[in-house]
């Protein structure tokens, strides 16, 4: 089976600037590599460790720097968003790109601290989700809004370009309900006892007889020369997010790193280890239609990003079954 | 003027369709303008493509814009500030203002278009309440305040950029107490010299306290020739205006009155220069902002009535360019 193969970034770093900088090259270097797509997480606030808030200012600058490579946000805080203002920014990006975006939307449930700024309430949030989802896909639909007013500049195509990302089964039901993709793995959850029942569900329930439904899989791939140098360059970061992820009740066992890394869905090692263990990852290529590779952790180097990058479209994805374009 | 003064354009990003290609023009525009010398040009938000402008999203085409740019100043002219989330705003003018290496320049004004306010669910007639809470809010998280009870701020941090802010508005001492620019298009409702008053005015109320000079940006149109077309579309601007009830009264039956009335500058270079001068005098940190298009204006006339500008008007009133910038071939 064929797939997209993208990447996804949470644009870590100490410098800003740098980031944004060090972005853009990740896109120029994954168009070269053949990568179908970027898509960047939206982190908001100094309290976490992504430093973009505003994806789609940011993929304004890649589109001029890039000619075929999807821009993708992966994801936006939907309850933090006026859907007006997000559906015109996404239209003249989309615009800008020649029709390149790929717009995923979340419930901002990793953002719980930063609710109060923007004035909302976190216990809410699938209802502001659903009602802004709704109204987004109706004006990116073209659709009239109060009065004869509609979406400027009409966004063709971009309705079918929407993606949720969900932890529960009803969010799974939902998106099919709604049309839209299906994201999974943006958080850590266990692919064969969350992540597979997800897809199981939204394949199910699919109805939309005019289009296919497309699931996308983020997974962290760390290739390296052996297991022990990706090990070696996880380790930091890894324990790092260890309370954390217990705090929140996502890991509920304190191991070594491989341990953890097992836990965390972490595809690490020598290539040849890490297709084998993509290969056997239950939620992954059976179903997805878009491979979403995360190769950054908060301390990598611009050098090992690359490189990352340039393994997977090299070695890793063609033994999957991918086809560069 | 005999000072120097930066040299600026506004665009509009009108087109009477909904084409893409009015956003390439619009960078190509800003392209040209670099090159021949410009100090900044400026892009004003439209939603639902009121008066065809074309554009709800200024800071995202200005992110496209700074990476075929090097060098001149990016602005809004305006954001309409009552339908924009603040915070959201402040995030994306950071964003902005670092990948083009601190070169936005962000305007604000409180928006006219009834309609529009419906769409956004807020109340026209409100706007200028939600204008100074929204400010205040954009305020607090540029000057990196706490935003939650735990602490956290605006990410990135915008380094200078609420050095950056101006404001369009009649209320003139109040930009002056922020330490704001100040964006002052001609008001056909007043004689032409309201303008200098105004002026006079925001000097007056200026104190100085955020360690910035006081700053105008004098907006207006320029066209050196303008043709049927254009004067079909300034006519049918001001129709729409008045039918919205912010062009008040009758509109002239000489056409000439209305394009006197708007502040149009038209006609032999001689005769627009000698009406830039009857203006306010602009100083180093001022802004001369000049319009070359209406709707159906072609690229190719924009980026000549540019050349114009750049060769005959500007220089005359006393404006040098910054830099050498080559030959303009």
């Amino acid at each position: 089976m064929s797939f997209k193969l993208g990447f996804l970034s949470h644009a870590f770093g100490e410098d800003p600037q740098q980031v944004y900088r060090d972005l853009i090259e990740q896109f120029e270097v994954a168009e070269a590599l053949g990568f179908n797509g970027g898509w960047i997480a939206q982190h908001h606030l100094s309290n976490g460790f992504g430093r973009l808030p505003s994806p789609l200012v940011l993929l304004a600058a890649v589109a001029e720097r890039t000619r075929q490579i999807e821009l993708g946000t992966g994801v936006i805080v939907l309850p933090f968003e006026d859907p007006i203002r997000l559906a015109e920014d996404a239209s003249v990006l989309d615009a800008l790109s020649g029709g390149r975006v790929q717009l995923g939307l979340g419930s901002g449930g990793a953002n719980l601290d930063n609710f109060s700024a923007f004035d909302r309430d976190p216990s809410r949030r699938q209802a502001d989700f659903a009602e802004r989802q709704q109204r987004l896909q109706h004006l990116l639909q073209g659709q009239p809004l109060s009065g004869e007013l509609t979406l400027q500049p009409p966004a063709p195509g971009l309705s079918a370009r929407l993606w949720h990302s969900h932890a529960s089964l009803d969010g799974a039901l939902y998106t099919a309900q709604q049309g839209n993709g299906l994201l999974l793995g943006t958080a850590t959850h266990d692919p064969l006892t969350v992540q597979k029942p997800l897809a199981d569900a939204y394949l199910h329930a699919w109805s939309h007889a005019e289009r296919a439904p497309r699931i996308g899989v983020v997974r962290a791939i760390f290739p390296a020369d052996s297991r022990a140098s990706a090990q070696a360059e996880l380790a930091v970061d890894i324990e790092r997010h260890i309370p954390r992820l217990q705090r929140e009740g996502l890991i509920n066992e304190a191991l070594d790193l491989q341990e953890h890394l097992r836990l965390m869905n972490v595809h690490h090692g020598h290539p040849d280890e890490v297709i084998e263990s993509l290969q056997h990852d239950p939620s992954l290529l059976p179903y997805a239609d878009y491979v979403i590779a995360v190769v950054q952790a908060e301390s990598s180097t611009q050098a090992q990003i690359l490189k990352r990058l340039e393994i997977i479209a090299k070695d890793i994805a063609p033994a999957l079954g991918w086809q560069k374009r | 003027m005999s000072a120097g003064f930066s040299l600026g354009f506004l665009s509009r990003v009108y087109s009477p369709s909904a084409d893409p290609k009015v956003y390439r023009d619009t960078l190509e525009l800003f392209r040209v303008a670099e090159e021949l010398g410009f100090d900044s040009g400026w892009v004003a938000q439209h939603h639902f493509a009121s008066e065809n402008g074309r554009l709800p999203s200024p800071l995202v085409l200005l992110a496209a814009i700074a990476q075929r740019t090097r060098r001149i100043s990016l602005g809004s002219g305006i954001i309409v500030l009552p339908q924009e989330a603040p915070l959201r705003l402040a995030e994306d003018a950071a964003v902005l203002d670092l990948l083009s290496h601190g070169r936005l320049e962000l305007g604000l004004g409180a928006g006219f278009d009834p309609e529009t306010f419906v769409a956004f669910g807020r109340a026209h007639e409100a706007r200028h309440r939600d204008y100074e809470q929204h400010l205040q809010q954009l305020l607090n998280a540029l000057g990196n305040a706490p935003l939650t009870d735990s602490g956290s701020r605006l990410l990135p941090r915008a380094h200078g950029l609420s050095h950056r802010l101006w404001e369009a508005t009649s209320r003139v001492e109040l930009v002056a107490e922020r330490g704001h620019g100040l964006i002052m298009a001609p008001n056909p409702h007043l004689p032409a010299h309201a303008g200098a008053a105004l002026v006079t005015r925001y000097r007056n109320a200026w104190t100085g306290d955020n360690g910035t000079p006081a700053r105008i940006a004098r907006v207006q149109a320029l066209f050196p020739a303008p043709d049927e077309a254009t004067r079909r579309d300034i006519l049918a601007y001001v129709q729409r205006q008045q039918s919205i009830g912010v062009f008040k009264g009758e509109i002239d039956a000489d056409f000439d009155t209305t394009l006197k009335r708007l502040g149009v500058l038209h006609g032999p270079v001689a005769q627009i220069i000698e009406q830039l001068q009857q203006g306010p005098t602009l100083s180093a940190h001022d802004q001369l902002i000049l319009q070359v298009q209406t709707v159906s204006t072609p690229l190719r006339d924009a980026l000549r009535a540019l050349e114009i500008i750049r060769e005959h008007i500007a220089p005359a009133l006393g404006w040098q360019p910054t830099l050498a910038t080559g030959n303009l071939s």
